[in-house]
């Protein structure tokens, strides 16, 4: 570099400092825009790791507490019973069994999409009124099923997502009743 | 050598940047996001699949598996009538009528999101619940310490927050969630 005039070493410095400061910025810019997409998926992937629940099974969780940190800002008022489900090894199967009360079963995506709800109340489904079964097969891309009577057949965006049933506790009185509604929601893969 | 470490540098200053700018652009989008009614704000797109990346980004963080609003609409303040964050150094009075849903409910967050800790296991009220006037009104003292009538324990931490939560809420409401007759935040006293 001793052969360089001075002028020339500060001109290259200056476009050498430009070039490092786009190249920054690009990346910043690619590092910002990747973040900002996957910021779902992590908090799914941060979700199953944290509950650590089995796929393609249905847990059933009491009335939240004080002691339930796992998803933030569960409502107290609620049953919630979860079935993380994985495609992979063929459909699933999920029943449950319709409530007095507000009742309503949600699907996610892997990047937490909410790709279909079910509310008998709300959407005054025949045949969904108390005591009766909810029927639902969930198949991803390139799975077929025909499906039995009454068996609700629904495309699924991911291989990996969530099923949310909620059972919202009206009348504190017959909780136990409510609980046990509950529990008859079952999921499982179709082989 | 020296290029080994000006690129490192240059890939550490574009990961701080993407990831920062990233991170505040969520949380501006986040907070600008929701329909303001008094001190509550809702978000419009909680459980929609066609809201915009960052929006998603903000309701996967902090609305995990938020259903629809024609579903159930979600209203938190964090803030009381006079745009005063809710702090639990001081006490509060959330008063209200009748809402256009099926079922309502109120719930006290502690900071982190989570439910306050507290011996009653006290977290909500409920429209049935409450104790109410005779003109079916009703009053809920917000306070870490005990109150006769209706009382939310608000917890230890600095601040805390309200969700209000409606269940099948009546078109209208759905439809125009900033024009619902929602209840006032009050703050009664600091210490």
């Amino acid at each position: 570099m001793s052969d360089v005039k001075p002028e020339k070493r500060q001109k290259s410095s200056k476009r050498s400092l430009l070039v490092w400061s786009a190249a920054t910025l690009l990346g910043a810019v690619l590092v910002h825009v990747l973040l900002v997409y996957s910021v779902p998926y992590l908090v799914m992937g941060h979700l199953q790791l944290q509950t650590k629940l089995e796929a393609n099974e249905m847990h059933h969780f009491p009335q939240p507490t004080s002691d339930s940190r796992s998803v933030v800002r569960p409502s107290p008022d609620l049953l919630y019973s979860a079935c993380p489900f994985d495609l992979s090894a063929g459909p699933l199967r999920v029943t449950a069994r319709v409530p007095e009360g507000y009742f309503s079963l949600a699907a996610f995506a892997d990047n937490t999409d909410n790709f279909f709800v079910l509310s008998p109340l709300r959407q005054q489904q025949a045949g969904a009124s108390l005591g009766d079964n909810v029927v639902l097969v969930l198949l991803r891309e390139g799975q077929d099923y025909a499906p039995r009577e009454g068996e609700q057949v629904l495309q699924s965006p991911s291989t990996q997502g969530l099923v949310l049933l909620r059972y919202l506790v009206e009348e504190p009185s017959r909780l136990s009743e409510l609980s046990a509604l509950q529990h008859e929601a079952s999921c499982s893969t179709l082989h | 050598m020296r290029l080994f470490y000006r690129i490192s540098l240059a890939m550490l200053a574009a990961v701080l940047l993407g990831v920062g700018s990233a991170a505040l652009t969520i949380y501006l989008v986040g907070m600008n996001a929701g329909v303001r009614n008094g001190p509550w704000v809702s978000s419009l797109d909680a459980g929609a699949t066609d809201a915009d990346p960052y929006t998603r980004a903000a309701i996967a963080l902090v609305a995990t598996f938020a259903l629809n609003r024609s579903e159930t609409i979600y209203f938190s303040a964090f803030e009381d009538d006079d745009g005063a964050s809710l702090q639990t150094s001081c006490d509060y009075v959330l008063e209200g009528g009748e809402l256009a849903a099926r079922w309502w409910s109120l719930t006290v967050y502690a900071g982190d999101g989570y439910l306050v800790p507290n011996e009653l296991g006290r977290y909500s009220y409920t429209m049935r619940t409450l104790q109410r006037d005779s003109d079916g009104r009703y009053q809920i003292h917000l306070s870490p310490d005990p109150h006769e009538g209706n009382w939310l324990p608000t917890g230890q931490s600095d601040s805390f927050s309200v969700a209000l939560r409606l269940y099948n809420p009546e078109p209208e409401l759905a439809a125009h969630p900033e024009q619902a007759a929602l209840p006032s935040l009050r703050r009664v006293a600091c210490r």
